[in-house]
C-alpha cells in the first residue's frame, strides 16, 4: 500500500519548497513575514498567517524527510535524521540527555503524540508570578479547541498498550489519579512508531498538517537553512542570514541566504532561539536571553514483568498520572507527572547504564520490561529557576543545567512512587535508572535501596524532551525578553512564537500549550498587521 | 601509520597537579545515549584531519580503544571467534564515530580530550589503571577499568564511563543483528509489509 506523502504531489503541483543545500549562489529573499523553524510554533504561525493573506517564508535548518523515509521505522535511521545532533545532544556537562526534533515539522515528527492543555495552575501561576496577561485558561481555552480540532486531538479511545497499562493498573490499585492521554492523530495503526516518523501520515505533525496548508496557501519553505544571525537597528530587524547546509544538514556549504521581511517570527524552539539572539548581539539590557530554560528534568525507573509486554509495540503514550504534580500546589514540593515511555532496544540499552553481562541479561528481558518516567515541574520556586542557555565560540548553543537539592528531592520522590506503582502492578523486579541501581524483588526492598542512592549527576541518568524557556514572556521588560503576545521588548517587528517563551516548565507534554499559543499570539499579530481575520 | 596523539606535556603537569581538574570532559556523560548516527557522514567531516580512514571522527587510537571495549560492554553476545566477528565490529565502531560527527562542537571537543586522556601511555595508567596499549589488554582489564569508572565518587570518572558504555552499547543494539539478543521481533511486522508493499 503506497502512502501518499503529501510533498511528491504538492511540489508537482508548484509547491514552493526549495533545499539550500542545492544553492549554488548567494540568494536574498523577501516576504511579508518570515518564521525561523518550522515545529510546533513555526508550524502553527505559518499557516494562520498565511491564511490571514500574509506572503509567509519559513526557514528550517533540518531536512525535508516524508512519510517515504520513514518505511523502514528503523530507530538508528530516525536519529540520525531527525534529531538535534542525532539524538546526542545533551546538556553542557553531558548529564542530561536530550531529545528534540530536527527537520521540517521539527519535535512534532518525532514526539510521542500527548496533546494535553497548559494546566490552569500553570496559567494562574505564570499571571501571578510572571506578569504574563491574556493567557488566563478563560481566554485560552478557545485556542485549544482550536488547535484540538485542527489537529484531531482526543483522548485515545483504544485500549493502552501493555507498557501503558502497567500505569493504568497501579494507579487503579493504589488510588492514584489517572487519565487518558489526548493524541493528534487520526486513522493511527496504534503501532508505536512516532518517534521513529510516522510512517502513515496518522500523527498530525507540522510536517503533515499546517504546513502542507501552508504551502498550498502560497507559503514558501525553504530547508537546509541554518539562521546565522538578525541584523537590526535600534528598534527594528532589518534582515537575518542563513548559511545553506550540505546535504547531511551538517556543515555550511559557504553559500548564504538573505532575507528582508516586514516581520520576523522565530521559533526554533527553547535552545536555538535564544541562541539565535545571543549569536545576533541584539540588546539584552536586562540579560535576560537564554534564562530560566526549563526542560522538565525526567527520572526513570525500570520493571521486569511478568509477562511480555512488548513496550515498543503499541501507541507510545496513553495513560498518565497527575496524582504527584499538585499535590502542594504550584510552589510546594516538586511535582512530578508520571507517563511511560516507549522502548526501543537501541535507547533502552543506553537507559540501562550496565554492561557487560548484566547488560546482555537486562536486553534479553526487553519484551517484558516496563519503564516508568517522571516529568518534573521545574521552574515554579526560588530553588528550581531552570537553566541557561548559551553559545559557544562559534556561536553553538550549549545548555548549562544544574540540578538544586529542590530537584534531587523531587528525583527521590519520583523513583519511590514509580517502583511502588511498578511493584502494584505485579512487576517481579524494579531498579532506578541509576549507577547503583540494582534489581530489587520488592516495594520495601526497593524502597530502601532508592533512600540510599548517591543524588548525583551521572549517577543518576536524567534526561530531557521538553525545552521550554530561554525567551521568556511578560509585560515587565526587566524580566522577560518578550511581552505576552510574543513581541520582542525592543524590536516592534520581531516575534517569539514557540515553548521558549514559557516562563516556567508547563508540568504537561508542551505541544498542545504551544500550538494554543502561537494560535493566540499570530492571529493577533495579523490582527496587528492589518490582516481581517 | 600515523603516531598516536599525545596529550599536551601540559595538560600532563596539570594531571600532577589535580586530576579533577584536568578531567574536564564530562561534557559527554550522556551525549551520546541514543546517537546511531551513521555512514553516510563517514566522508563529509573535514574538520578533524586526523580521523583515521574511512571514519569522520574516530582516529587510529580511538579505533583501538573502542574495539577493546565492544566486547566488554555488549558481553558474549558477541561471539569473538565468528567467522563475521570482524565485520559486525567495523559495522559498531562506524555506528560509533557516525555519532560523535553529529553531536555540537561543544561535545566533540569534550570527547576528544577523553579519548586523548585514554590514548595516552601515561594519563591511561593514572586514569584506567590500564597500561597496556588498548589492543593488548584483556577482557579483565577493560572490564576492571570500566568498573573504577563507574563506581569512582568523582564525576568525570562516571561521564567517562557513561558516554563510552552508551557508545557501544547503542551501536551495537541499533543494528538488525542484535535483535535476536533483545527480543524485539523488528518493525511491526503487519504494518511494515503493508507500507513497504
Amino acid at each position: 500500500m503506497a502512502v501518499d506523502n503529501i510533498y511528491d504531489a504538492g511540489i508537482a503541483g508548484g509547491w514552493k519548497v526549495r533545499d539550500a543545500s542545492t544553492f549554488d549562489k548567494n540568494i536574498t529573499l523577501e516576504a511579508d513575514i518570515v518564521i525561523v523553524g518550522t515545529g510546533a510554533g513555526g508550524g502553527t504561525a505559518a499557516e494562520l498567517l498565511t491564511q490571514a493573506g500574509f506572503k509567509v517564508l519559513m526557514l528550517e535548518e533540518g531536512a525535508l524527510k516524508t512519510s517515504s523515509n520513514f518505511k523502514d521505522m528503523d530507530e538508528s535511521r530516525a536519529y540520525k535524521e531527525l534529531y538535534q545532533e542525532a539524538a546526542g545532544r545533551a546538556t553542557s556537562d553531558g548529564a542530561i540527555a536530550i531529545l528534540q526534533g530536527r527537520a521540517v515539522g521539527g519535535t512534532t515528527v518525532v514526539n510521542w503524540t500527548a496533546s494535553f492543555r497548559t494546566p490552569d495552575h500553570t496559567l494562574k501561576h505564570w499571571a501571578d508570578v510572571h506578569a504574563v496577561k491574556g493567557h488566563s485558561p478563560e481566554e485560552m481555552a478557545p485556542w485549544f479547541a482550536k488547535m484540538e480540532q485542527r489537529l484531531n486531538i482526543a483522548p485515545w479511545a483504544m485500549p493502552p498498550n501493555p507498557n501503558n497499562q502497567v500505569l493504568h493498573d497501579a494507579c487503579a490499585k493504589l488510588g492514584w489519579e489517572w487519565h487518558v492521554i489526548p493524541r493528534n492523530v487520526k486513522g493511527c495503526w496504534n503501532s508505536g512508531y512516532c518517534g521513529l516518523g510516522c510512517p502513515v501520515n496518522a500523527k498530525q505533525s507540522m510536517l503533515v498538517s499546517t504546513i502542507p496548508s501552508a504551502l498550498a496557501g502560497g507559503a514558501e519553505l525553504v530547508h537546509h537553512l541554518r539562521v546565522e544571525t538578525l541584523q537590526f537597528t535600534n528598534n527594528e530587524i532589518t534582515g537575518l542570514t542563513g548559511l545553506a547546509l550540505d546535504k547531511n544538514c551538517r556543515n555550511p556549504t559557504g553559500i548564504q541566504v538573505t532575507v528582508k521581511a516586514k516581520h520576523y517570527i522565530l521559533a526554533g524552539g527553547a535552545i536555538n532561539t535564544p541562541a539565535l539572539l545571543l549569536r545576533s548581539k541584539v540588546p539584552d539590557p536586562h540579560e535576560r536571553i537564554g534564562k530560566r530554560t526549563c526542560i522538565h528534568p525526567v527520572v526513570l525507573t525500570l520493571a521486569q514483568m511478568p509477562q511480555e509486554i512488548n513496550p515498543f509495540y503499541g501507541a507510545p503514550q496513553s495513560i498518565a498520572s497527575d496524582f504527584f504534580q499538585w499535590k502542594d500546589g504550584a510552589t510546594g514540593k516538586m511535582g512530578y507527572k508520571l507517563e511511560v515511555p516507549p522502548v526501543f532496544p537501541a535507547i533502552a540499552s543506553g537507559i540501562l547504564g550496565n554492561f557487560d553481562n548484566g547488560l546482555r541479561d537486562d536486553m534479553a528481558m526487553l519484551p517484558h520490561t516496563n519503564a516508568m518516567l517522571a516529568l518534573m515541574r521545574d521552574g515554579f520556586v526560588e530553588d528550581s529557576q531552570g537553566g541557561q542557555v548559551k553559545i559557544d565560540d562559534k556561536g553553538m548553543p550549549m545548555l548549562d543545567y544544574d540540578i538544586s537539592d529542590f530537584i534531587w528531592d523531587g528525583a527521590k520522590r519520583a523513583y519511590l512512587s514509580m517502583a511502588e506503582a511498578q511493584f502494584a502492578s505485579g512487576a517481579q523486579k524494579v531498579r532506578p535508572a541509576h549507577l547503583d541501581g540494582k534489581w530489587t524483588s520488592s516495594w520495601n526492598e526497593a524502597k530502601n535501596q532508592i533512600e540510599h542512592l548517591k543524588y548525583k549527576k551521572f549517577r543518576t541518568a536524567l534526561f530531557t524532551a521538553h525545552l521550554m524557556g530561554g525567551c521568556t514572556m511578560g509585560e515587565d521588560a526587566k524580566t522577560s525578553v518578550v511581552n505576552s503576545q510574543g513581541q520582542h521588548h525592543q524590536f516592534s517587528n520581531l516575534s517569539i512564537f514557540d515553548g521558549s517563551v514559557f516562563p516556567t516548565s508547563l508540568g504537561v507534554n508542551p505541544q498542545l500549550s504551544i500550538y494554543g499559543l502561537v494560535a493566540q499570539n499570530a492571529t493577533a499579530l495579523a490582527t496587528k498587521l492589518g490582516a481581517k481575520v | 601509520m600515523p603516531q598516536p596523539h599525545q596529550p599536551a606535556t601540559g595538560s600532563l603537569a596539570k594531571v600532577a597537579i589535580s586530576r579533577r581538574t584536568f578531567l574536564r570532559f564530562s561534557a559527554i556523560g550522556t551525549t551520546a545515549v541514543v546517537s546511531t548516527g551513521v555512514v553516510s557522514s563517514l566522508t563529509a567531516c573535514s574538520s578533524q584531519p586526523n580521523a583515521a580512514k574511512g571514519f569522520a571522527f574516530l582516529r587510529d587510537g580511538d579505533l583501538k580503544l573502542f574495539t577493546a571495549l565492544i566486547p566488554v560492554v555488549v558481553g558474549d553476545v558477541l561471539q569473538t571467534d565468528s567467522h563475521n566477528y570482524q565485520a559486525l565490529i567495523i559495522n559498531i565502531l562506524q555506528r560509533v564515530d557516525g555519532a560523535c560527527a553529529a553531536l555540537g562542537n561543544h561535545a566533540q571537543n569534550e570527547i576528544h580530550k577523553l579519548l586523548d586522556l585514554l590514548d595516552g601511555r601515561i594519563t591511561r595508567w593514572l586514569t584506567t589503571g590500564v597500561s597496556a596499549k588498548w589492543e593488548a589488554t584483556t577482557h579483565g582489564d577493560v572490564s576492571d577499568f570500566l568498573i573504577r569508572w563507574r563506581d569512582s565518587s568523582i564525576s568525570p570518572f562516571n561521564a567517562g564511563y557513561r558516554v563510552l558504555s552508551k557508545l557501544v552499547a547503542v551501536s551495537y543494539y541499533s543494528l538488525p543483528e542484535s535483535q535476536v539478543y533483545s527480543g524485539y521481533p523488528g518493525p511491526m511486522a503487519s504494518m511494515y509489509q503493508l507500507v513497504n508493499a
